[in-house]
């Protein structure tokens, strides 16, 4: 898009924010807006008060001493004004802090939301996953200046009418002059903005690398790796460079800012003693009292420091709405996961057979099929295992089938019809899975059980799921057992990957669904804990659908059907017996593994 | 405890803080940071002046607007002091603005550095503390955020504090009670903002975990690999409410603070009014009496608003100045953390080594006892295999055995010396590794190899010979770029590869860095039967001559080891060769077996 393009459309993101603000707290947004225009008359009053006070003491100090009492009432006024100020700073300080931290957690709630709505294949998609990253960091602080600027735009342009009008009163050159004085500090600032925009636009990339270099050094999964290979020296230098690259390329333009904002600055002193000078001549004229002229000079600061504000935020107005952009832009272009029918009440029938035909996938934006012209059934209770080298693309193959990506070409039928016509949430009920890399959920072990059927799971099932993936046997020692906090960063306790991976096969286990996928169940296991796993699995998908992918051909052959994945496509189906007699691949890779244990 | 004597702990600790800070700017940058102090004392006279010259103004136009008109020249040098002076103010500006940004080119990166180079070099075991992570968040927050405003605010106290002294000055031409009056006013402010600053902190420190907890969620819900689950369990929802709840209690918390504390900040603030308008009502007397001129009271009245001004920007620098306290004692408390180096360790040889047990205990901290009493010794040149169930501490034993952790009991000899005295970056030197969970640098495929000695990252025939021993050559040559492909999604063109993938390129890394002892934690468990029978091939000739120790639940692959150790429980139980141990039908012969079940022809599986 370009910059031009970008500008257009960044002002329709006003309306789109209002709307939020409006939509998270209306009551106070409206409040927030009227205590702004409320505060902005006050100015006005005490500039007029101001004239009373010094004209009755110029009459005053000519009378004789009588007359204390007679400017009392004023001071009293001045006292009125500056209470009713007072109150309404903090009502608006109270309201501000509130609508900003609830607008805050409102777009991140957005943008989560948004993130379970969208298709999983966009998470192998690099642009999507930088516009998360872009979202997920700069909102909340963004959104709360620029909520600031807007208000101090209303305040100051309801103010600046006031004062306009009091200044008039003295002579009509004066509001010019002051405009005039405030043009070189206010150029200087627009510009200086733009380019630290644009700064920031370019550099976005090289200061998401320095994140990555400071998580490198400070993290704890990098700990080790980090002391054991001595690599602090290098990272830590290659991080100083690029750091000071960057600060070095914002100290330039704050140089720059210093003496410009000088210069604007001491222009603003000529004019304003020009507009004094005018005022001591109309006073020296006596069209002028002491009084108006103490009033108008005070008039004549407010004027000029209130137009520099409107200005000021009005710069960082554009600015700030330039870095929202990209929240919004991922809030809406992205296009949520779809589906054609949604006929919600249809249920999934039983032992419904699950049928591949001619399915192929690729991710987007790339070239290659990662599955190509696949077409497989598995039946009602029926045993399969997937197996086939690093990338043959049987991941992506239980993906597919369990509706997490669609296929590029080629239809998958779940008990007849086309997964995609039946509701999504009934598909996914139909499933469990172990994944290769499975979530370790900084919770309770109950609560990373229980996550696998949400709502559904009682402490009995959970804890027989427990028992049954051998989590119990390490769970019961805890100090607070089912309930014990899990993961250090957080303060739980932590647990080895083997018994990470129990724990998310017994999250498979009490979701009770009609097929099961394992992924590579057992590779961090100890070789008891593979072989209970085994033992149990037939136990585990009793009556159930299952498939099983694993580098460890002897657990094939547990399996009614073995399938041979090689660079995306089917090249051998058969049982353990029949795929040895036909020495293909599997009966090669099974000897290779097997001469280990002669 | 004595909350007098506490205060006064953290005043001290902060003054030390704050000399410590202008220490490390003093060296790093003399004379732009002299120049940023003496450009932001300078203008604090301004004020002043500024004031005097109305007075001077008002007072020649009251008598011109007595006289009549003739006496407007007068007035002509007054505007001109005027203009100077507001020159004089812009250059200031100016000069101050830039040495500023100097200052704080410097320290932006300088105390960010000095917590991460902290963090990298702490004892490992401080990462299994969860307050270890709480103060590290915290001092890292404190370096970002708040570097350079501590210092500035400290400079900025002392020039408001020097304005308010030239306006009193100018008060007591007028009365001596106003600047009276007007601090009586300003202390129920002070003791507020004190308040509020000690409030809010505490409240921070306080959410600290939960907060953590709500960023833990942001970050589950958002991230890449947890997708699939949570699309496939439906759990989002869940999850989405109860962090929803969470941010909203925090959320609920800190306001209902800000609301408490409104009360006593409208007291202050109303002292405050009610002092300035006695302060006016006493010029007006003053003006009215005839004790200063109507130009002393125009002038006065202005300084008394100036003061107002100036003394609530005091209190909000004293205020903040006093979270800042707090968090510059966190930033200072972490970057004193003690290093895992000390004065006075030993340096080590490059030959092999030998590494002996004796009676090594580990416990991690405030935990039960990983390991018990474990005690062998490896051999220069010696591959061992260490056996046993998930949780029997094969990786607890492996981190002791680089010097990553050190024994809660007994001591680890690295060629008769204590691994204690060692300097540990020595020792690692002559060590590699490849980990269960070994890590995928977003970094080219050529420093995912260097990284394993980043010296020698040019040795481009290093570089192939470690690609081919651990099997990543073929990964690397069908990239786009070969070597120079960037690879993860972390960044833009990057390219994302298979874990099976990466871990052979991590164990290239291991290879890359030529060490005399090898260490391999599961390096095959996401390899393919072929890869994963080409790792332990190669493995005796590319360890040739070298220790190697390797952790393996395929148990056949402990027979490509001289040895084979089995752990139970943390307890040594066995120790021999593969025939020895066969022999022995322990646990090794059991778990051996129950693994070769599924490989013996004919006989059906279980």
């Amino acid at each position: 898009m370009s910059e031009r393009e970008k500008k257009t459309s960044s002002l329709h993101l006003l309306p789109k924010l209002l709307g939020v603000a409006l939509r998270t707290h209306p009551l106070g947004a409206v409040a927030l807006a009227l205590i702004a225009l409320l505060g902005s008359l006050l100015p006005a009053v005490e500039l007029w008060l101001t004239q009373q006070v010094i004209d009755e003491l110029a009459q005053v100090l000519g009378a004789g001493s009588v007359g204390f009492w007679r400017v009392l009432p004023w001071v009293a006024g001045f006292f009125g004004t500056l209470l009713a100020f007072m109150l309404l700073e903090m009502g608006r300080a109270l309201l501000q802090v509130d609508v900003q931290e609830k607008i805050g957690l409102r777009l991140q709630r957005l943008v989560i939301d948004k993130v379970r709505a969208v298709e999983l294949v966009h998470f192998e998609h690099p642009t999507f996953y930088d516009a998360l990253k872009r979202a997920n960091e700069d909102m909340s602080g963004r959104l709360l200046s620029l909520l600031n600027v807007l208000l101090n735009v209303l305040s100051a342009a309801g103010g600046l009418g006031a004062i306009l009008a009091v200044l008039l009163t003295g002579h009509w050159v004066l509001a010019p002059l002051v405009v005039i004085g405030s043009v070189p500090g206010v150029c200087v600032m627009m510009r200086m903005s733009k380019k630290t925009h644009w700064v920031y636009r370019e550099r976005t990339p090289a200061y998401r690398d320095l994140r990555y270099l400071r998580d490198l050094l400070s993290e704890r999964e990098q700990a080790v790796e980090l002391r054991l290979f001595t690599l602090r020296g290098h990272l830590l230098g290659e991080w100083r460079q690029k750091i000071i690259g960057l600060v070095r390329e914002r100290r330039g333009l704050e140089v720059k800012q210093a003496w410009l904002g000088g210069l604007g600055d001491s222009v603003g002193g000529w004019t304003y003693t020009g507009c004094m000078a005018i005022l001591a001549w109309m006073v020296a004229g006596a069209t002028l009292t002491i009084g108006q002229y103490g009033m108008l000079t005070r008039a004549v600061q407010q004027f000029s420091w209130r137009l520099e504000q409107i200005m000021r935020s009005l710069g960082t107005l554009h600015e700030e709405v330039l870095y929202l952009g990209d929240l919004f832009e991922f809030l809406e272009q992205i296009a949520p996961e779809e589906r054609p029918s949604l006929e919600r009440e249809l249920a999934i029938p039983a032992n419904s057979a699950l049928r591949f035909e001619k399915v192929s996938f690729r991710y987007p934006g790339s070239e290659q099929d990662v599955l190509k012209d696949v077409s497989l059934e598995l039946k009602a209770g029926e045993r399969m295992a997937l197996v086939g080298g690093n990338g043959a693309g049987k991941t992506t193959l239980v993906k597919l089938m369990m509706g997490l990506y669609r296929p590029t070409a080629g239809t998958i039928y779940l008990g007849g019809k086309a997964l995609d016509e039946w509701p999504k949430e009934a598909v996914r009920l139909q499933f469990a899975a172990v994944f290769q890399d499975f979530v370790r959920y900084q919770f309770s072990v109950r609560e990373n059980i229980a996550f696998g059927a949400l709502g559904r799971a009682t402490d009995a099932e959970v804890e027989r799921a427990a028992a049954l993936a051998g989590v119990a046997e390490y769970a019961e020692k805890m100090p607070a057992k089912y309930d014990t906090l899990l993961g250090k960063e957080l303060g739980g306790e932590d647990l080895s990957t083997g018994q990470w991976q129990k724990l998310a096969t017994a999250r498979a286990l009490v979701r009770g669904a009609e097929i099961v996928v394992l992924d590579e169940p057992t590779a961090a296991l100890d070789p008891k804990a593979e072989a209970e796993i085994y033992e149990r699995f037939g136990e585990m998908t009793r009556g159930k659908s299952s498939v099983l992918i694993s580098h460890r051909l002897g657990s094939a052959r547990t399996c009614d059907r073995i399938v041979v994945l090689k660079e995306g496509q089917i090249i051998e189906v058969g049982s353990h017996d029949e795929l040895m007699l036909s020495k293909g691949e599997y009966s090669h890779l099974f000897r290779l593994q097997a001469q280990w244990y002669e | 405890m004595d909350e007098n004597a506490d205060k006064k702990a953290l005043a001290a600790d902060y003054m030390q803080s704050l000399r410590w800070f202008a220490h490390l700017l003093w060296d790093a940058i003399p004379i732009a940071f002299a120049i940023s102090v003496v450009a932001q004392l300078l203008p604090a006279f301004i004020p002043a002046l500024r004031i005097l010259l109305v007075k001077e103004l008002v007072d020649s136009l009251h008598v011109v607007y007595g006289e009549g008109a003739v006496g407007f020249d007068g007035i002509v040098p007054i505007l001109a002091m005027m203009v100077g002076l507001h020159m004089v103010g812009s250059l200031l500006g100016a000069v101050r603005d830039h040495a500023r940004s100097l200052v704080r080119e410097r320290t932006s990166w300088q105390l960010q550095e000095l917590v991460l180079s902290r963090a990298a070099s702490v004892r490992l075991s401080l990462f299994e503390e969860k307050a270890f992570f709480d103060r590290m968040q915290r001092a890292q927050w404190a370096a970002i955020w708040r570097g350079f405003r501590t210092f500035e605010s400290a400079v900025s106290i002392v020039e408001l504090f020097i304005t308010l002294c030239t306006l009193i000055a100018l008060f007591v031409t007028g009365h001596w009670s106003i600047p009276l009056l007007l601090f009586l006013g300003t202390a129920p402010m002070l003791l507020a903002q004190m308040r509020r600053g000690r409030e809010v902190y505490a409240l921070f420190h306080e959410q600290t975990p939960a907060q953590r907890r709500a960023e833990y969620l942001v970050k589950l819900m958002t991230d890449r690999d947890a997708a699939k689950e949570f699309r496939l369990y439906g759990m989002g929802d869940h999850l989405a409410k109860s962090w929803e709840e969470l941010a909203q209690h925090l959320r609920a918390e800190r306001f209902g603070l800000t609301l408490r504390q409104q009360r006593f900040l409208f007291g202050g603030r109303l002292a405050g009014i009610v002092s300035a308008m006695l302060a006016l009502v006493v010029l007006l007397w003053r003006a009215t009496a005839g004790a200063i001129t109507l130009g002393g009271f125009f002038a006065l009245a202005e300084a008394i608003a100036r003061f107002q001004i100036v003394l609530a920007q005091l209190m909000q620098q004293v205020g903040e100045t006093f979270e800042q306290m707090l968090h510059l004692s966190d930033l200072r408390a972490f970057i004193e953390t003690e290093e895992e180096w000390h004065e006075g360790m030993l340096p080590l040889s490059e030959q092999p080594l030998e590494i002996r047990f004796e009676n090594v205990s580990f416990a991690y901290p405030g935990g039960e006892s990983v390991l018990d009493g474990v005690s062998f010794v490896l051999q220069p040149g010696e591959k061992l295999a260490i056996v046993g169930e998930n949780g029997a501490g094969k990786t607890t034993l492996i981190k002791l055995l680089l010097g990553l952790y050190r024994p809660t009991a007994g001591r680890v000899l690295v060629d008769g010396i204590d691994m204690c005295e060692i300097d540990p970056e020595q020792l690692r030197r002559l060590c590699a590794a490849v980990f269960q969970d070994f890590l995928q640098y977003q970094r080219t495929a050529r420093d995912n190899i260097a990284f394993g000695r980043v010296e020698a990252e040019d040795d481009e025939e290093r570089t192939q010979r470690a690609a081919v021993a651990g099997g990543a050559d073929a990964t690397v040559m069908a990239l786009a770029q070969g070597y120079e492909t960037m690879l993860g999604r972390y960044f833009d063109g990057g390219q994302d590869l298979s874990r099976g993938q990466w871990q052979k390129l991590a164990i290239s890394r291991a290879y890359f860095r030529e060490a005399q002892l090898l260490v391999f934690d599961e390096p095959t468990a996401a390899l393919d039967p072929r890869a994963e029978l080409e790792v332990f091939q190669q493995f005796r000739s590319l360890s040739e001559g070298r220790s190697a120790v390797f952790v393996s639940h395929r148990m056949a692959s402990a027979r490509v080891a001289d040895r084979i150790i089995v752990l139970d429980q943390g307890h040594l139980i066995e120790d021999g060769t593969h025939e020895e141990l066969m022999r022995k039908d322990g646990q090794y012969a059991r778990l051996f077996s129950l693994q070769a079940q599924w490989y013996r022809s004919g006989e059906e599986g279980a």
